[in-house]
């Protein structure tokens, strides 16, 4: 009987030996790819630079559905609760800043130095060593895009950094890919040092980047996205900020960034002031941020009495009073026709970027009175007596879950013009052009008043001086800008945080005498905190902790 | 021997069928005292069974029939605090969904922590089983019990096994229960009056106006114009006062010599507590759960030396449920405000506001049914070989089992509008529209499946030479798990053994092992090996104690060894880096999206599985006529090689994720303790009484942490789980109270706010201060207490569970008044006001959420310690004498109630479900017939 035993001994350690032949254990991963797998392919080495433009900054939820502007004296958010508010109690510190983006931006930076560490990997064998002529041209077109892609990811990596050093002053520059056996106990490098390095990649890119893009690219980083970077970085070096010892030639820097963006050529202003921010492929845009069709922002910021609404980011009569009136003069609480018909004989502007009481929105009047739809009184009310605008799409049914595009402007040619004109006026005075640029500071900045969606009454020659101009460039770039990002950075780098953000926001309380007749008051609406050391943030406690060579901001 | 003698006897008592023998034999067998000295009851291990005396691991184990008493819908449920050592929490109540957690020994691990579960030794889910076809559930608790399942052994064992046939005359049992259930506890809330009253009295505190007016209050107090002052208590809107659960099972068993089988059939229909649902379950619907259970274990001794086995178990769950979930249907029942709006309007829509659009009552009827439709199917096929004719006492054994699952959805869902009422400036009722009534969404594309193939090839030897036995198992094993979802399957291969000697019923000697390995690591550092050794000394069979005659039986246990845990967490595959699709990016004037592809954490090719080494002692000591029985284990664990992000060491500027790296280690300390008292039958009277305690402790002794500025932050040095969070000490008194305190920065602070203690002396209240308070959520000590007494046909049986050193942190609507638009509950009544800033028990009250006030901090941090009554039941059990007539072996009928009550620190909530749909307290009747 034992045979029946060796029989089964011998089935036994069959299949057992059988099982293992093959490694049971090895389960093969095909979804996952390695690093050579990627950088040797073209398509998917486009795809992790495709990537890397997900990491550029979303304006229209900048924090919990507010835009970065509810931190300034240009807005309010209704949400008492939200992050964004803590900007304005003064409620940030190295333990809890909101909007910190330190190791957001690192991480988006470190992709930026891989890909300039693999891309040039690519593996085109199949077409280089194909004599076909179609082959060759593929060859050569791949290698054509796999150039200009380094250096649209040179300008991503400026901007990353450019994000980082508006906000916390010098950082550490890095410019390749650390692992874990690198000594990861880096300092600062200096505010200077990390202006040049995002200057000169500027320049590097400007000069490898095509002006324009084939129309199945717009949307990628061009010249003109590289000079404006440029011309903005060069600005914010040359304000009082940051140019203590008010150097003349960074403000001619700054200028001769701007025009040449300018004399590109290739970019116009928008007719349609109101509609420029609603387009994708205006001839305005220099760079932005493009996105999926969403209704996200109009769930934000429709007023609360529409379908779907939550009131959201509300401009402030801070703003509101900023715009001239048609004549070019400024509005005035005291003067009593201003008072009772304070929307009459505005700026165009104000119209297409404020939603004013009594006016039409999808289809019926705003009521924001005291005791309107929308007006005080309702839960998540604006607390200001207006709502949102720009960059809203008035057409959007929420009940039905509708959708459109959106494109948060990044660059555009009306900021540049008021780069530059702030630049000249700075540098030579409103009239002067030494350096034969052929546009002067007024020149520049009636170049944005005469849209033609706009008309402000030009400024004229000779009747301007830097201190009067100034103050009017800034109330243009505030009126011209409001709501993209601006005046959060303007407001500092002109070092006038304490004496514009420290201060109360107005808004208007609007009592309905009749259904046609309202009475306007300005009230205050909330009280606001900025200290000094609040120019930079500081570095996160948890990051100062674990690198010990970086120096805090002064004064946190 | 005495204890043959006293087995005989309660044989013989089986025989006759009276009660107390029955539930007597069933109750020495369920409390894992140790069992009356039958040498040969067999009782489960790992891979196996051991006769009981030869056992030296640690183990727990309880019977399915005490299980059953628990009349609980899901069978993990039935396991409060009845094994030591296995601690269960409870979830929460919806039916279908009410699994409770579980650890073995408290955490040995700050990572992944599951226990390994198998059921008729092959690795199965077991919630859903039905706890009549459950002989017993065994937990294997230290090394001697785990190592051979090596590399998954660490986070303890759980072991189901069902019951089999007999050779004997057929038993059929038939079992029926229905009864009723309702919330153990519902939090409680202010009525609108009182609500009203005190947000104005939060807003001047803000310096706001009134937004109630004296008018208003006083239509508040009146209560009669229901549209425009409304006084809703959304629990009574929505719910019933109770829901019925039923519960029907039928078990058949018997067979010869040659074959025996035992088939079961369960049907169990749960109900949910939602009020005015459509039975046809087409508008809307309860929380339906209906399920089958289907067995067939079948046992077939083919020739001499071969026999066979083939076990099926099948499975069918259907669950139906509002379209909204229970999370929203609760989470706004929890936070509208009572005043708010009306349930329905005059034209009977749903009432609603721009804030407050989720209506429960319209989220219970308005939203559609969402069912779900699972089925499971478990089989396992063996056979065994006897090798007599190569040496006596070897075999051979095979074993196959599959295990699938699958579950698909079809969802009627459709969403409903609500309707503000406000009055036109004329006086009119004006219906403002928020949300829309759309028609019903149909989606049945949701479905989720896993299943599990295993193989296994044992080699068994079990031998007596004289005054020696051996007992030696190997065992060669696969596994293959696969999951929708994820293509990856999970695998694990492996060999195991064990050798038993005993020497004349004294001393016992073990030694086990694993070696397995799991597809989760490198190539070449695969497989561990994880040995145990362990022993035994029966002593009450040694000479110098048999004098001893009130020991009736008395062990000592130790047991050391190492086990692992592959369970490691984070990623699959950590050893290698991999690049995986991303976040993409539009381009083009037509605004196209391109796919955009990511870097994934570092690689860490070191990568390796827990380790815990572990000892342990015991003692099983059965004593006065194995009336008292006793059994205490202590443990010390040392897990090692946790996985741990450096996140806290790395600075952020690499700009990757970090790989996971074997650096932490945790240890783990405790004892269990059971004592039971069986009293002798006195004129039909007896009773007994088991008590159990069981304590464990961890301490992180190191996870990588960051360098903290203060050494009170670290979380190494303190349990898993351990809270944080700041000091409150009192109230401020007024402003000068205010600026003589260090300053708070989470918000401005006024009188009656929260004052903390500044802990590290720099004048600023910040997260800085944050330190230890309480005790983790999961506790440290379980208690079991379980009383009978039987008289005649009549028994009683209560069980009672208690846990304590836990703490629980209370936070949301349930406590924080007005926070993000919540209503506010009682405890709010004694908020600081200047007047009564002596004996307030409640910050000032404010609109806004204000972080000072509301944020984790022994202020609103609870004992969680609790004693609940579990269940209780009473049944009587017809007199044999008179059922023989209508040849009916058993018939017996009982009540019983579970979760009757609970004593503990919040009395406004239940300590183990504090938001969410409630654990249920349940009333059943039943009864069994045995043929």
């Amino acid at each position: 009987m034992k045979y029946r035993f060796w029989l089964l001994f011998t089935g036994v350690v069959t299949i057992i030996s059988l099982s293992c032949k093959k490694d049971f254990l090895d389960r093969q991963i095909s979804t996952e790819l390695t690093k050579d797998e990627v950088f040797s392919s073209y398509a998917r080495t486009r795809d992790f630079l495709i990537g890397t433009y997900a990491y550029l900054p979303d304006g229209f939820n900048r924090l919990d559905n507010a835009m970065l502007d509810a931190a300034t004296d240009d807005a309010e958010f209704t949400w008492e609760g939200s992050a964004i508010q803590r900007y304005n109690n003064g409620s940030w510190n190295p333990y809890i800043n909101p909007d910190d983006n330190w190791n957001a931006r690192y991480t988006a930076i470190r992709r930026t130095n891989l890909y300039l560490e693999q891309s040039g990997n690519v593996d085109l064998n199949m077409y280089k060593l194909n004599p076909d002529p179609t082959a060759q041209q593929t060859y050569r077109n791949m290698t054509a895009d796999l150039e200009r892609w380094r250096y649209e990811n040179r300008f991503l990596r400026a901007y990353f950094y450019f994000d980082l050093v508006t906000r916390y002053g010098g950082v550490p520059l890095i410019t390749k890919t650390l692992g874990l056996s690198d000594s990861l106990n880096l300092s600062r490098n200096s505010y200077d040092e990390c202006v040049q390095f995002i200057v000169s990649e500027c320049d590097s890119a400007a000069a490898h980047l095509g002006v324009t893009v084939a129309d199945n690219d717009l949307g990628r980083a061009t010249k003109g996205a590289a000079l404006a970077l440029k011309s903005r970085m060069l600005l914010y070096y040359a304000s009082d900020l940051n140019n203590k010892g008010h150097v003349k030639e960074r403000w001619i820097a700054a200028a001769k960034a701007a025009k040449e963006v300018i004399d590109l050529n290739v970019y116009q202003l928008e007719s349609n002031y109101r509609g420029l921010f609603r387009s994708t492929t205006s001839k305005e845009i220099i760079f932005a941020h493009r996105y999926a069709p969403g209704n996200g922002f109009e769930r934000a910021n429709y007023p609360i009495g529409y379908d779907g609404g939550s009131s959201g980011t509300t401009p402030t009569q801070n703003l509101v009073d900023a715009y001239e009136m048609t004549d070019g003069s400024a509005f005035n609480w005291n003067n009593p026709d201003h008072a009772q018909h304070p929307y009459d004989n505005r700026d165009p502007r104000l119209a297409m970027t404020v939603i004013l009481n009594n006016s039409q929105w999808k289809g019926r009047a705003v009521e924001a009175f005291t005791g309107g739809r929308e007006g005080a009184g309702v839960d998540r009310a604006t607390k200001t007596g207006y709502y949102l605008k720009k960059y809203v799409d008035e057409n959007l049914d929420l009940l039905l879950n509708k959708t459109s595009v959106h494109t948060w402007i990044l660059f555009r040619l009306g900021e540049i013009y008021l780069n530059y004109a702030e630049a000249m006026n700075e540098a030579y005075g409103p009239d002067q052009d030494p350096q034969g640029f052929g546009l002067t500071a007024v020149q520049a900045v009636n170049k944005v008043r005469d849209r033609s969606s706009v008309k402000m009454p030009l400024l004229q020659t000779g009747q301007w001086n830097t201190a009067t101009l100034r103050t009017k460039i800034r109330n243009e770039r505030r009126v011209e800008l409001a709501f993209e990002e601006h005046r959060y950075w303007d407001v500092r780098r002109w070092e006038l945080g304490v004496a514009l953000f420290n201060s109360p926001v107005y808004g208007v309380k609007i009592t309905r005498i009749n259904p046609t007749t309202f009475k306007y008051e300005k009230m205050e609406v909330e009280g606001r905190v900025f200290q000094p050391k609040m120019y930079w943030y500081p570095v996160p406690q948890a990051e100062k902790m674990k690198s010990p060579a970086l120096t805090q901001t002064p004064g946190w | 021997m005495n204890c043959i003698y006293k087995l005989r006897t309660t044989a013989l008592l089986t025989v006759t069928g009276t009660l107390f023998s029955l539930a007597a034999l069933a109750q020495s067998a369920t409390d894992t005292v140790p069992a009356t000295a039958d040498t040969t009851l067999q009782v489960p291990v790992a891979y196996g069974e051991q006769p009981w005396w030869k056992v030296t691991g640690a183990y727990g184990r309880v019977n399915g029939s005490v299980l059953r008493k628990s009349a609980a819908a899901t069978l993990s449920n039935g396991l409060y605090g009845r094994i030591p050592g296995l601690t269960v929490m409870q979830g929460n109540g919806e039916p279908g969904y009410d699994a409770p957690s579980m650890a073995i020994r408290g955490l040995s691990s700050y990572r992944g922590a599951g226990l390994l579960i198998f059921v008729d030794g092959f690795e199965s889910p077991f919630d859903q089983l039905a706890a009549d076809e459950i002989e017993t559930i065994t937990v294997l608790k230290d090394a001697a019990a785990t190592a051979m399942y090596g590399i998954r052994g660490a986070n303890g064992v759980l072991l189901v096994t069902t019951k089999r046939g007999f050779s004997g005359k057929p038993k059929i049992s038939f079992r029926a229960q229905t009864g009723f259930q309702r919330p153990q506890r519902l939090p409680e809330f202010l009525g609108s009056y009182d609500y009203a009253t005190l947000y104005n009295e939060a807003l001047r505190n803000e310096g706001k106006t009134d937004k109630y007016s004296p008018a208003d209050l006083e239509a508040y107090k009146n209560g009669n114009d229901k549209y425009f002052h409304p006084d809703v208590n959304w629990y009574d809107e929505v719910l019933k006062k109770s829901a019925p659960m039923s519960e029907y099972n039928l078990n058949l068993s018997g067979g010869n010599s040659n074959a025996t089988y035992f088939v079961s059939l369960n049907v169990l229909k749960n109900t949910g507590l939602y009020k005015n649902t459509d039975s046809k379950r087409e508008e809307n619907s309860n929380a339906n759960f209906l399920r089958y259970n289907f067995r067939s274990n079948v046992d077939i001794k083919v020739t001499k030396r071969l026999s066979t086995s083939l076990d099926l178990a099948g499975r069918v769950e259907d669950r139906s449920y509002p379209g909204a979930g229970a999370p929203e249907i609760w989470g706004n029942m929890m936070l509208i405000p009572p005043n708010a709006f009306p349930v329905r309007n005059p034209d009977n829509s749903y009432g609603g506001t721009s804030v407050y659009r989720g209506n429960p009552v319209g989220l219970v009827l308005g939203r559609g049914v969402a069912t779900t439709h699972a089925r499971a199917l478990q089989a396992t096929m063996r056979f065994s070989y006897s090798l007599d004719q190569v040496t006596p006492g070897l075999k051979a054994g095979a074993a196959v089992s599959f295990n699938n699952w699958f579950q698909g959805n079809d969802d009627k869902t459709k969403q409903f509008a609500v309707f503000q009422l406000l009055k036109d400036p004329a006086g009119d009722t004006i219906y403002n529209k928020f949300g829309d009534n759309t028609s019903i969404a149909q989606n049945d594309g949701v479905n989720d499946q896993w299943r599990r193939t295993n193989t296994q090839f044992t080699l068994t030897y079990n031998r007596t030479f004289g005054e020696h036995s051996i007992d030696a198992l190997a065992l060669y094993q696969q596994d293959v798990y696969t999951i929708s979802g994820n293509n990856v399957p999970y695998a694990h291969q492996g060999t195991a053994g064990r050798v038993t000697y005993a020497y004349k019923r004294k001393y016992i000697g073990e030694f086990s092992f694993g070696y397995n390995g799991s597809e989760n690591f490198p190539k070449g550092r695969r497989f561990g090996f994880f040995p145990a050794v362990s022993a035994g000394w029966i002593l009450s069979e040694e000479q110098f104690l048999q004098q001893a005659q009130w020991i009736s039986f008395l062990k000592l246990r130790a047991s050391y060894g190492q086990v692992g845990n592959d369970q490691v967490g984070g990623r699959r595959f950590p050893y290698k880096q991999y690049y995986n699709g991303g976040a993409g990016y539009y381009f083009g004037t037509d605004n196209r999206y391109a796919g955009g592809m990511d870097e994934g954490s570092l690689a860490n090719p070191d990568i390796t599985w827990e380790k815990d080494r572990r000892a342990n002692i015991g003692i099983d000591a059965s004593l006065l006529r194995n009336r008292v029985t006793l059994a205490f284990d202590f443990f010390d664990e040392k897990r090692k090689d946790i996985l741990a992000e450096r996140y806290g060491a790395i600075p952020g500027y690499i700009g990757v994720g970090l790989p996971a790296e074997n650096v932490g280690s945790v240890r783990n300390r405790g004892f269990e303790l059971q004592l039971g008292y069986q009293s002798e039958v006195k004129r039909s009277f007896s009773y007994f009484a088991s008590a159990s305690a069981a304590f464990a402790r961890n301490k992180i002794l190191y996870m990588a942490e960051a360098q903290q500025p203060y050494t009170y932050l670290n979380r190494t040095g303190q349990s898993i789980g351990q809270p944080f969070g700041l000091q409150a000490i009192g109230f401020f008194k007024d402003e000068a109270d205010i600026s003589a305190s260090p300053q708070q920065i989470f918000a401005p602070v006024k009188p009656g706010d929260i004052k903390y203690k500044d802990q590290n002396g720099d004048n600023i209240i910040d997260i800085y201060d944050e330190v230890a308070i309480g005790k983790p959520l999961l506790p440290e000590w379980t208690f079991g207490l379980h009383l009978g007494v039987q008289y005649k046909g009549f028994d009683l049986d209560a069980f009672f569970q208690g846990v304590a050193n836990r703490s629980v942190m209370l936070s949301g609507p349930l406590v924080w008044a007005f926070v993000n638009d919540a209503k506010a509950a009682p405890i709010a009544m004694g908020r600081w006001t200047p007047e009564t800033a002596a004996t307030a028990t409640y910050p000032r009250l404010t609109t806004a959420a204000n972080d000072n006030n509301y944020r984790s901090s022994d202020f609103w941090q609870r004992n969680g310690s609790f004693v609940k009554l579990r269940n209780i039941e009473l049944g009587y059990t017809f007199p044999t004498s008179l059922l023989s007539r209508i040849r009916m072996q058993q018939l017996r009928v009982y009540v019983n109630a579970v979760n009757v009550f609970s004593l503990d620190h919040i009395h406004f909530a239940d300590p183990e479900t504090l938001s969410g749909y409630p654990a249920m307290r349940s009333v059943n009747a039943g009864i069994r017939v045995q043929l």
